[in-house]
């Protein structure tokens, strides 16, 4: 299991306040504070979501160029933790720059004062240290059974208007320069590549756009991705799909896409995990809680409310695009227009932009959006579209990677992105909208719940809940008697 | 508590008498049914045998989306399906409260809005 924490902007805005107050008045002063993080569980990583600062009250510590806290401020800290049904997190800040290691002093009273007293909430200590730049660095104490082992994080994320990922570089060494990359790493710069290069990154819908979202970030040299679609080729979709050709017809499309993406990554040391099956299948879940970023190419409700959820829930910012065609009574083309949404906390959820509503998730659980009948009886009712061509998934994917690269890669003053970006092909006229969610949203009032807001409709796996050698078999098996059914059928 | 007995037990508290019924094919599946006096509309003063349906979880955060009615003859509207059950002719209809049910602050979730909202505009147009 590998280890990892997240911290909201506000959350962090207002530890950074307390932590480098004095070092912003020009006084080498430490400071430190308790905070409450809930867990988030992938399948290979646990996050600890920080979701609340407990500020020290006076005389609840010492300040004496280094810091000490008041056994009471713990007990206080503690309490709080357990009747909040969260883990507790100590937080301190040092005088240099970047990821930061503990001193003695540091091991004494995060292993030795604080991790046993906060055994009663249940959860591990998590101690974060700040540097001067802002700069985040974490681990877990984890009891052993004998002693409180310290068990680093790989990286610290800081999730807002803009994505900061903090990276232990022992645990997760930056790449080398590679002459291969030259010309996208002469574009942002070396620091940034080495941020995209070690980022997890999951695309949800390897369709006609999530195929082009995932090529271009193979492309651009993310290191490790996670791809989710329960979806085989089908004949219609070869106008659209990118590495698909008569003979990938059967093939599931996570799959076809992940052997090319295999082959085309630019990364030193490319990881990819696919899964052919829908992202409510709890292993798919757990792997998208593995990602630092999700790309969200799903037209269904379902999909779509639950990587909305995610993003919100589990501090895992989520960039969903989409194709609208409306066409005339007599047929022909009246408008398409295609939307990139970036969501999570302190932007508008998916919901309130009107992409779905939840009486739609329910229509798709009890099947009505797969009944045809239902569909041809029942008028207004939102389908997910056939009508679409190839260069409007390119351009709606392009945009979505760009909005990736305006999270991920933007500088202070750079604008900030909003939360939607809209084309309207006709007029040929862009928006950019910042609206925020409605003031009941109950999706974003949910940011950093993690593992405690369990979502209601996920399933167990089934037998193709990931990409096995045994499915790669039968896909290669398909994909060779598919065309040569074909082939006979013609002769004949 | 599932969410269709969340549901029984908030139309409790509204005084009526619900129970679950489950029938195959009926869009849904299962429901929360009970006796209803229509209040408004060209039904006004009759009682019907009306099911919310709903599935195992989700409720109150996800909106019912099929109202079940027993009885009910020439509705202004298609059935979505049609079924026999307990010497009775059940129509499905599709009528989700998508239009207010995801804005509406979460305490206001619940059966009572739904039947002050949603099940009286029902009735005003089937």
């Amino acid at each position: 299991m590998n280890y990892d924490a997240a911290i909201t902007e506000p959350i962090h805005r207002e530890a950074c306040d307390h932590l480098l107050q004095h070092v912003r008045a020009g006084t080498r002063q430490e400071d430190l504070c308790f905070g409450l993080w809930r867990p988030s569980t992938g399948n290979e990583r646990q996050s600890a979501l920080i979701f609340e600062i407990i500020l020290p009250e006076k005389d609840d510590r010492a300040l004496h160029e280094n810091a000490s806290f008041e056994p009471a401020y713990l007990t206080r800290a503690v309490k709080l933790a357990v009747s909040r049904k969260a883990g507790l997190a100590f937080m301190h800040n040092h005088f240099s720059e970047g990821w930061q290691d503990l001193s003695d002093l540091d091991v004494i009273a995060e292993r030795d004062r604080i991790s046993a007293p906060a055994r009663a909430t249940g959860l591990p200590l998590v101690g974060l240290t700040l540097g001067t730049d802002g700069a985040w660095s974490a681990r877990f104490w984890i009891w052993n059974g004998q002693r409180f082992e310290r068990n680093w994080c790989a990286k610290v994320r800081v999730v807002g208007k803009r994505l900061r990922i903090f990276y232990n570089e022992e645990l997760m060494p930056p790449p080398q320069r590679r002459e291969i990359l030259r010309r996208t790493v002469d574009t942002w710069g070396e620091s940034r590549q080495r941020d995209i290069a070690r980022m997890r990154v999951g695309v949800v819908g390897a369709g006609s756009v999530g195929c082009m979202v995932a090529e271009s970030l193979a492309r651009m040299g993310v290191g490790n991705m996670v791809l989710i679609d329960p979806d085989r080729v089908e004949i219609h979709n070869l106008d659209r799909l990118l590495y698909a050709k008569v003979s990938s017809v059967g093939e599931y499309k996570a799959s076809l896409a992940a052997r090319h993406l295999k082959r085309n990554a630019t990364a030193e040391a490319f990881k990819l995990d696919a899964y052919p099956c829908p992202i409510q299948e709890k292993r798919a879940y757990r792997a998208a809680l593995d990602c630092d970023v999700l790309f969200s190419a799903v037209d269904r409700p379902l999909p779509k409310d639950l990587v909305n959820q995610i993003a919100y829930s589990h501090c895992i910012p989520v960039i969903s695009g989409g194709v609208r065609i409306e066409s005339k009574p007599t047929g022909p083309l009246a408008n398409a227009l295609w939307s990139v949404n970036l969501v999570g906390p302190g932007r508008r959820c998916l919901r309130c932009d009107g992409q779905y509503a939840s009486g739609e998730v329910v229509m798709e659980l009890d099947g009505s959006l797969d009944d045809p009948a239902y569909i041809r009886g029942v008028g207004g009712v939102r389908t997910p579209a056939n009508q679409n061509v190839f260069p409007f998934s390119a351009n709606v994917a392009s945009f979505m990677v760009i909005e990736f690269a305006r999270l991920v890669v933007a500088e202070e003053w750079w604008p900030q992105p909003g939360s939607k970006l809209e084309y309207s092909m006709i007029p040929a006229r862009f928006h950019y909208r910042r609206e925020h969610c409605s003031e009941h949203c109950t999706i974003s009032a949910k940011t950093a719940f993690g593992d405690h807001h369990e979502y209601p409709f996920l399933v167990e796996g089934t037998k193709n809940g990931q990409f096995s050698l045994n499915t790669r078999v039968k896909d290669l098996l398909r994909s060779w008697i598919a065309p040569l059914l074909r082939t006979l059928r013609l002769t004949r | 508590m599932n969410s269709i007995e969340q549901i029984c037990v908030e139309l409790a508290e509204l005084g009526l008498v619900p129970k679950v019924l489950k029938i195959e094919g009926l869009g849904g599946g299962q429901a929360a049914a009970f006796n209803y006096q229509v209040k408004t509309g060209r039904h006004k003063g009759q009682t019907f045998s009306v099911g919310i349906a709903f599935q195992e979880a989700g409720y109150p955060e996800y909106a019912p989306h099929f109202i079940w009615v027993a009885g009910l003859t020439e509705p202004s509207q298609p059935a979505h399906s049609t079924a026999a059950c307990e010497h009775e002719s059940w129509q499905a209809f599709s009528v989700p409260p998508n239009d207010f049910w995801d804005r509406l602050p979460s305490a206001e979730k619940n059966m009572k809005t739904y039947m002050r909202r949603h099940m009286q505009r029902f009735w005003d147009q089937v």
